[in-house]
């Protein structure tokens, strides 16, 4: 499934992004990276307080995080990993991994929107 | 798209930056599309057409890409109003990651422009039938 994301920057531009989404329904996510294209929304549906999300392997990206209110909390860039275990450990409720190179500065990212595709 | 009329970029036109990522495409028509190279630059303006980008250090990519938005928003603003309004402009990335600048957005998309024919600035035929970009 997909669903159009729109990330609002500060100086008024907005990005727009048709990107799949997964659920994550518990503390712990991971997904092969053949299956899962670039963009990628997470929505975080479980209750607990941090999501761990295992990135070995995935392809290079920048991890934008969102809070509760959609407000931008922070970003990671998952880059020029070799072998070995890479994972990130997020609070944020709303997570969107872009491809890189990113065309705006991460401090410019302010909130987030996300709507469903009409068929 | 047919392997034997291709036309692929001139060894003088790669000299001048044209096919190097990251760079701009202005869609005149169907099927006719108008390259601008954007040229990184610390201290010395370089003489190549297309857009020119005075940055820190070349050796930041990052930070050299993150400006990429406000460059093509002004570009935009600087084409005639009437034909900005008409005309489709596309940041190009990487072979897989652009974005489409319409209304003050851009929309990501993972399919870049490619094929038809591809003029410089000065209506001077760059490519026909071929991808943007050098793959060699």
């Amino acid at each position: 499934m997909k669903k159009q994301v729109i990330v609002w920057l500060k100086n008024g531009m907005i990005a727009k992004i048709n990107a799949q989404v997964i659920a994550a329904t518990s503390h712990q996510v991971t997904f092969p990276s053949t299956t899962v294209d670039l963009p990628l929304l997470i929505e975080v549906s479980h209750q607990g307080l941090t999501t761990l999300i295992d990135l070995s392997g995935f392809k290079d990206c920048v991890v934008l995080q969102f809070g509760e209110d959609r407000y931008f909390t922070g970003a990671t860039y998952c880059q020029n990993r070799n072998t070995g275990a890479f994972m990130i450990q997020s609070q944020a409720r709303f997570i969107v991994m872009m491809p890189l190179p990113l065309p705006f500065p991460l401090e410019e990212t302010e909130e987030l929107m996300i709507k469903e595709i009409e068929a | 798209m047919s392997s034997q009329d291709v036309l692929p970029l001139s060894a003088d036109k790669r000299a001048q930056g044209y096919g190097v990522f990251p760079y701009v495409i202005l869609r005149l028509h169907g099927g006719v599309y108008m390259q601008f190279p954007i040229h990184f630059y610390e201290e010395k303006n370089p003489e190549k057409p297309g857009l020119r980008v005075r940055v820190d250090s070349l050796t930041n990519e990052k930070q050299n890409f993150s400006s990429l938005f406000n460059v093509v928003r002004q570009f935009h603003q600087q084409i005639n109003p009437v034909e900005a309004k008409a005309l489709k402009m596309c940041l190009v990335l990487a072979p897989f990651v652009a974005y489409f600048f319409e209304d003050n957005a851009f929309s990501f998309s993972d399919e870049i422009p490619e094929g038809g024919s591809l003029i410089d600035a000065n209506y001077k035929v760059l490519a026909l039938n071929s991808v943007h970009f050098l793959n060699d």
